[in-house]
């Protein structure tokens, strides 16, 4: 048991940051990031035996947080609102053309779908292929396709001040939730 | 576009993971899992218990049902009034005592034939009675019941005394 409380707690300590970066990405806000990792971590500390025999256990990490930030984990949360300047960006100093971005980027992401969000963190934060992010998400080729494709759409909708990030509009129309 | 829409990510999660302590994670992931591993355990005995529960109410209890009715051979003989109406349900049957008493009648069971049963007749099993439906078993089947037909009579139709045989075919189903 103690060999297994410091293997586990020396993966914690040292990949814990990244996969809060991700955490982050995927629930939009920091205390529902902070819940979801949890919940990540959780499950891999019921198996840990397992997953450090293999060697798969950021896999494995990485692999929870995506399933249940788009199969309804969110669900059993109450529902936040993203609206207004995040608490990490309140402060007298921020005010700069950096924040204003940064909180843009940030609401235009939490208006997106979980699975949207998904996809773009798999294919542009952690540079996955598309056909790596359909295994991950387990969907086809097309739909990583055409999420990423809708996704980068509305981003240009809903904060236009960076969509020359976000590449060249498409003929698509995307669908803009109010 | 893919290196752009990076360093945005990169820049909006450049602050996030800085107040989060790794001591706390581990020790409330440890503490949840071993939660659930013990509430999984509980649902698992539950379920068990309520599946076993409902098993045993659903399946019958089979006794073994005696249904006959001694009938005396000479039934228009008035003078044979011993004879029990019937035989209820025993439980247990035990074997005859060596000791003399009244006895009403010998009685052979055997079970109905069927698939499970091909052979009725390596199944039967024989019986005293008294006059008030008790039965005894007569450990030793036919031989036994030999050595009891004195008392009887072979068919105990024509014997005079107190106890007529009911020779009779039962089903113990």
């Amino acid at each position: 048991m103690g060999q297994v409380h410091e293997g586990f707690h020396e993966f914690v300590a040292t990949r814990s940051a990244v996969l809060a970066r991700t955490a982050y990405l995927l629930a939009g806000d920091r205390q529902l990031a902070e819940d979801l990792l949890q919940e990540a971590l959780t499950r891999v500390a019921g198996r840990w035996d397992k997953l450090a025999a293999t060697g798969d256990v950021e896999p494995y990490v990485r692999r929870v947080l995506y399933t249940c930030a788009v199969d309804g984990w969110r669900r059993r949360r109450p529902t936040e609102v993203l609206d207004g300047v995040p608490r990490e960006l309140d402060g007298p100093g921020d005010v700069s053309e950096v924040v204003a971005r940064r909180v843009v980027l940030r609401d235009a992401l939490a208006r997106l779908t979980p699975r949207q969000r998904a996809v773009l963190v798999l294919r542009f934060y952690e540079d996955r292929t598309e056909v790596e992010t359909a295994q991950f998400l387990g969907c086809s080729v097309n739909t990583v396709k055409s999420q990423t494709r809708h996704a980068l759409g509305r981003l240009r909708v809903l904060a236009p001040e960076l969509a020359d990030a976000f590449g060249p509009a498409e003929s698509v129309v995307a669908e803009v939730r109010p | 576009m893919s290196a752009n829409v990076r360093n945005l990510f990169d820049d909006l999660v450049v602050h996030v993971p800085a107040h989060l302590s790794a001591g706390d994670l581990v020790e409330r992931a440890q503490a949840d899992a071993r939660r659930r591993r013990l509430r999984r355990r509980l649902v698992v005995a539950a379920a068990a218990a309520v599946a076993g529960l409902l098993f045993a109410l659903m399946v019958p209890v089979r006794r073994p049902r005696v249904r006959c009715r001694a009938r005396p051979v000479a039934r228009r003989d008035r003078r044979w009034t011993g004879i029990p109406r019937g035989l209820n349900i025993q439980w247990p049957v035990r074997e005859l005592p060596d000791r003399p008493g009244p006895l009403a009648g010998l009685l052979e069971t055997t079970r109905e034939y069927s698939d499970e049963n091909p052979s009725p007749d390596s199944m039967a099993r024989w019986h005293v009675f008294s006059a008030t439906g008790r039965r005894w078993h007569l450990p030793h089947g036919p031989d036994h019941a030999t050595s009891t037909r004195p008392v009887a009579g072979r068919d105990a139709s024509g014997i005079p005394g107190r106890v007529p045989t009911a020779r009779t075919s039962c089903t113990i189903s």
